[in-house]
């Protein structure tokens, strides 16, 4: 939602970066977190 | 007619139209899963991913074709963030930043719709249409296909299998949101938002300034913001910008939209169970919630003394409050948004009196079940009924029994699970970014007032509200990549818990209902639930609750 302070000025663009790689590595992380989870409660469910 | 009547009226009319879609809706959503014929045009869609539409998929299956849909969308939505300038209609913007492009991808992904960046200012045309309204019609069918895999723990038995989520999220698409967007986009466009592909254009204003008209096809994707329960909005201030939102009819049927299909499902699970009365007895609890946050935030708005001095000298709350709609078209609205998993605003939530906010609050850390957001809201007053119905055999002797489905402790395992991990999101992430210089650094609001904002902040992300109180600098690369994981894991975790459990309910034998059942068709049991909620985000909140808007309203 609209986030105050924010204002309207676009922020700076930036090239294909490092940064791009470390947030794809985190929805790895992030999604394989979840798989983890999953296994778990399978276990847990045996 | 004063703004008061004309709240309470709008508040009626509301009702009278809910009232008169639950049942023609609601069966017609238990008719798209349960139907075995396919359209056409599914088919065709089938065959051109490869799936099997006759294969039934256990519940962790179900799951991760689920999360698998989502990793790929998140990677795809941040994607095209990333290389905006390659498109189209871009309005000269740059690329989106990698921290605010991540967020955004996750935000979106998770129905959640928390936005750290000014819509206009930030993303082109195809961005919007191609990338976050696409979401919004795909998260949204994640939610609503979750629920009906739950339902289907009830109607099953002796078996692991949920149903297929590829044909669920077909289907969803294909025959609930996007007939009702075409049509409640054409009311809307009718009403006056806009609908356009018009390039941002400069315009000298009477007094000599200088003013940028924005355009964009608004309209088109506002229905489905506010149908999907999603909340991002074309434009920074959201609903109340007069292209989304530009008069009181549209902001009645916006309202009308985002209530439209959470209040419609308990018909159908009562469908789908074979007992229309137990639709009836959630509805009840949903309703009774719905209606007491509206009357909560409108009192506070409109009674003066107990907002401050501000309130007082303006005769009513009118700061951050859209003139066109007033004090009750703001409470209506921000009531309704914070009890479904919306998050639209149409006036400014951190300009809410201090109780008028903290019920706002309270309503997100509800988990977002009365009525919720669509389908979360389904599961999510699912596994506390099944609370109920165990609290209750524990107090009186009645046999836990739930739509003839015994709940056992292996059931009260994922629902406590459940029903821990919102709470355990959101105070961990709050009280982190309190009690470190990276979180406070962000905090432009001392006091009582700054302590709500950042608990509001993550309770709105973990519950995937999406709407926020402001004053809080967001865009600060720890809100971003802490709220990512917030939002992720608030919208995820709790549905691997409520599939886990109804993979536990499809596994079961039904029971027939004996003299020792519990009846949860009942008022009574629509009383305890309604108790039962209460109590449990009521403990579990109250700390917060009592350090920030309690204590600034008592100030």
């Amino acid at each position: 939602l609209p986030r105050a302070f924010t204002g309207l000025v676009p922020r700076e663009s930036q090239e294909v970066s490092m940064q791009d790689l470390l947030f794809i590595v985190l929805t790895i992380v992030a999604f394989g977190v979840l798989l983890l989870v999953i296994k778990g409660v399978e276990r847990f469910e045996r | 007619m004063s703004s008061t009547a004309a709240g309470w009226l709008q508040f009626a009319l509301l009702v009278a139209a809910l009232a008169a879609c639950y049942v023609p809706l609601g069966n017609y959503m238990a008719k798209i899963f349960t139907s075995d014929k396919d359209w056409r045009v599914e088919r065709g869609f089938y065959k051109l991913i490869g799936i099997d539409r006759t294969a039934d998929q256990k519940w962790s299956v179900y799951l991760r074709s689920m999360l698998a849909f989502s990793f790929i969308s998140v990677l795809f939505l941040y994607g095209i963030q990333r290389v905006q300038t390659i498109f189209p209609y871009d309005q000269g913007l740059p690329a989106v930043t990698p921290d605010t492009a991540w967020n955004t991808a996750a935000s979106f992904v998770t129905n959640t719709n928390w936005q750290n960046y000014a819509g206009e200012a930030t993303m082109g045309y195809v961005t919007q249409m191609s990338g976050l309204v696409v979401q919004q019609f795909m998260s949204a069918a994640v939610g609503i296909v979750v629920a009906i895999a739950m339902i289907r723990g009830f109607t099953r038995s002796k078996t692991d299998k949920l149903g297929n989520f590829w044909v669920d999220v077909t289907r969803c698409v294909v025959r609930l949101l996007l007939p009702l967007s075409i049509v409640g986009g054409l009311v809307l466009i009718a009403g006056g938002s806009i609908e356009n592909f018009n390039a941002y254009h400069t315009i000298t204003t009477l007094s000599g300034a200088h003013q940028t008209i924005v355009g964009g096809p608004v309209g088109s994707s506002e229905i489905i913001k506010n149908m999907g329960n999603n909340g991002g909005g074309w434009f920074n201030t959201n609903a109340a910008h007069p292209f989304e939102n530009p008069n009181p009819f549209t902001n009645w049927f916006i309202i009308f939209t985002l209530l439209l299909i959470p209040f419609a499902t308990p018909r159908a699970f009562g469908k789908m169970v074979k007992d229309n009365r137990q639709g009836y007895a959630l509805v009840a609890v949903m309703a009774v919630i719905w209606a007491a946050a509206v009357g909560g935030i409108n009192f506070f708005e409109a009674h003066t003394s107990l907002g401050g001095n501000a309130t007082v000298l303006a005769g009513h709350a009118a700061e951050g409050t859209e003139v066109a709609f007033g004090t009750p078209g703001c409470s209506l609205f921000a009531a309704s948004t914070t009890v479904t998993s919306t998050g639209a605003v149409n006036c400014f939530h951190d300009s809410l009196t201090p109780f008028g906010g903290g019920i706002a609050l309270f309503d997100i850390a509800l988990g977002e079940i009365a009525p919720g957001g669509v389908g979360a809201g389904m599961y999510g007053i699912l596994v506390l009924a099944m609370v109920t119905v165990f609290v209750a055999g524990l107090m009186v002797g009645r046999t836990p029994e739930y739509i003839g489905k015994k709940i056992r402790p292996v059931e009260m395992k994922y629902a406590a699970l459940y029903f821990l991990t919102l709470p355990v999101l959101v105070l961990t992430a709050a009280g982190l970014s309190l009690g470190t210089p990276i979180g406070q650094r962000a905090i432009f609001n001392p006091g009582y007032h700054g302590l709500t904002e950042v608990v509001y902040a993550f309770a709105s992300m973990a519950n995937n509200n999406g709407s926020a109180f402001a004053g809080l600098g967001s865009g600060d690369a720890w809100y971003q990549v802490m709220g990512g994981f917030v939002m992720l894991f608030g919208r995820f975790l709790p549905e691997i818990f409520a599939l886990g459990l109804a993979g536990s309910l499809a596994r079961q034998q039904p029971v027939p209902a004996s003299a020792g059942t519990l009846d949860t068709r009942t008022p009574l049991f629509v009383g305890m639930l309604i108790g039962v909620i209460l109590i449990l985000v009521g403990l579990t909140y109250f700390p917060a609750l009592a350090l920030g808007p309690f204590a600034e309203g008592l100030h």
